[in-house]
């Protein structure tokens, strides 16, 4: 009976998550990783990497410096409790460095700089971490200053290193992917909310007097959280 | 008694081994790149045309081979904004089997068109295909990833239409190209046929 008794509560036994936004992770590590796993900040960084990368030399002295110290500022004032930038703000940085990667116009480095300092600030703004205590806070926000900062560092060497014509127009295609990626939910969180349609047997009139909880509105919702998040 | 118990305890221990059944897997993230990146790839429709976009690039040679593969997404969000929007495109199922028909038998008549020309007919038909995945776009789980997957996802379709297209090089690989791109155009018509 015994036997069965324990395998019961081995059966019952799951894992254990304190709090993390990232299941099994904390502090530190969760921080490390939301550059990546925020699409919204990945897409952006890439977009800003590429089109810095991709005009290389002043581009890059100017705008990796400018954009750690952005993203530092931007972390530390998240910690300190600033609210974080509008939601679709990433998604007009991603679409806008992705375009210029794809059509590649000559830009002046001070482009670049004005930009890096931007998506910086907003990212370390929109970096804030949940965890309940001050020593976790820290740790997540000092572990998304490294994430974000070495995947700008890796993405901006990465493409600055490739120089052959296909490997320069592969770089163009991502800037493309990106740009129509961001438009599209761009155009989903900026765009005027529907009224669910009504339901069948359903009055009209009393659905009018209802708050939208559909399909609709629940998605724009979605779209703005994964912007936000 | 001691026979139960033992019965008893190995199914325990069975039930404890179980793994957790996902019927819809993949969810957040995940589920949105993953339904995203799908789209296009589970739909024929979709693949032939993006295929026959490939195609007809390398087939047009330089500089339409860079050029289609870079503005073909940025015109496909245009119309994907539009199905997100909720603005009607007219005939969009009509337009993707056409695009099938049309991007099929250009490639099959080796047609050479001024760029110009190719980037119309290929922009027209990326407004239909980017209205169709983007009418899906805001039942997502998460719409940019959503986003992100059928982006990726016809790109590499083009990618697999250009790299098989690279076969006009030579003389043999001309001729399969060709008969590669009446297969699409093929394809379209019973597309077109299966919507009478």
């Amino acid at each position: 009976m015994r036997t069965a008794v324990a395998a019961l509560l081995i059966s019952f036994a799951a894992a254990a998550y304190a709090h993390s936004p990232i299941e099994g992770l904390s502090g530190f590590y969760t921080g490390l990783l939301h550059p990546i796993l925020a699409t919204a900040h990945l897409i952006a960084i890439l977009s800003l990497g590429l089109l810095v990368g991709q005009h290389g030399g002043a581009h890059i002295r100017w705008a990796l410096p400018s954009y750690l110290t952005a993203l530092a500022l931007g972390l530390a004032a998240a910690g300190l409790g600033a609210a974080g930038p509008a939601p679709s703000l990433l998604l007009m940085a991603a679409a806008l460095g992705g375009a210029l990667v794809a059509l590649r116009p000559t830009l002046p480095p001070a482009l670049s700089l004005v930009l890096a300092l931007l998506l910086g600030l907003a990212i370390g703004l929109d970096s804030a971490p949940e965890s309940s205590t001050a020593r976790e806070r820290l740790a997540a926000l000092v572990g998304s200053g490294v994430g974000a900062g070495f995947v700008m560092l890796y993405v901006v060497g990465l493409t600055d290193y490739l120089r052959q014509p296909w490997q320069r127009l592969g770089v163009r295609i991502l800037g493309s992917w990106i740009c129509a990626s961001a438009v599209m939910v761009l155009a989903l969180s900026l765009a005027p909310e529907k009224p669910a349609a009504p339901s069948p047997g359903e009055a009209a009139p009393a659905r009018q007097t209802t708050p939208a909880l559909g399909k609709e509105s629940s998605s724009r919702e979605s779209a703005r959280a994964s912007a936000a998040t | 008694m001691r026979p139960v118990i033992g019965s008893l305890s190995f199914t325990v221990l069975l039930l404890a081994l179980a793994g957790t059944a996902y019927a819809h897997e993949g969810a957040g993230v995940t589920g949105g790149f993953s339904s995203g990146f799908l789209h296009p790839i589970l739909g024929w429709d979709h693949v032939v045309a993006m295929v026959a976009v490939g195609l007809w690039g390398a087939f047009l040679g330089a500089p339409a081979i860079w050029i289609l593969p870079v503005v073909f997404p940025l015109v496909m969000a245009l119309g994907g904004a539009l199905g997100v929007a909720g603005l009607p495109v007219p005939a969009v199922e009509l337009g993707i089997a056409t695009s099938a028909v049309v991007l099929g038998l250009m490639v099959a008549l080796a047609a050479r068109p001024p760029i110009w020309v190719a980037a119309v007919i290929v922009g027209t038909f990326a407004i239909f295909h980017g209205h169709a995945h983007g009418t899906e776009l805001p039942e997502a789980v998460s719409p940019l990833a959503y986003s992100v997957g059928f982006v990726v996802a016809t790109g590499l379709l083009h990618l697999c239409g250009i790299v098989f297209g690279l076969l006009v090089r030579w003389p043999t690989g001309r001729m399969v190209v060709r008969a590669g791109g009446g297969a699409i155009a093929l394809a379209g018509v019973t597309f077109l046929a299966g919507m009478v």
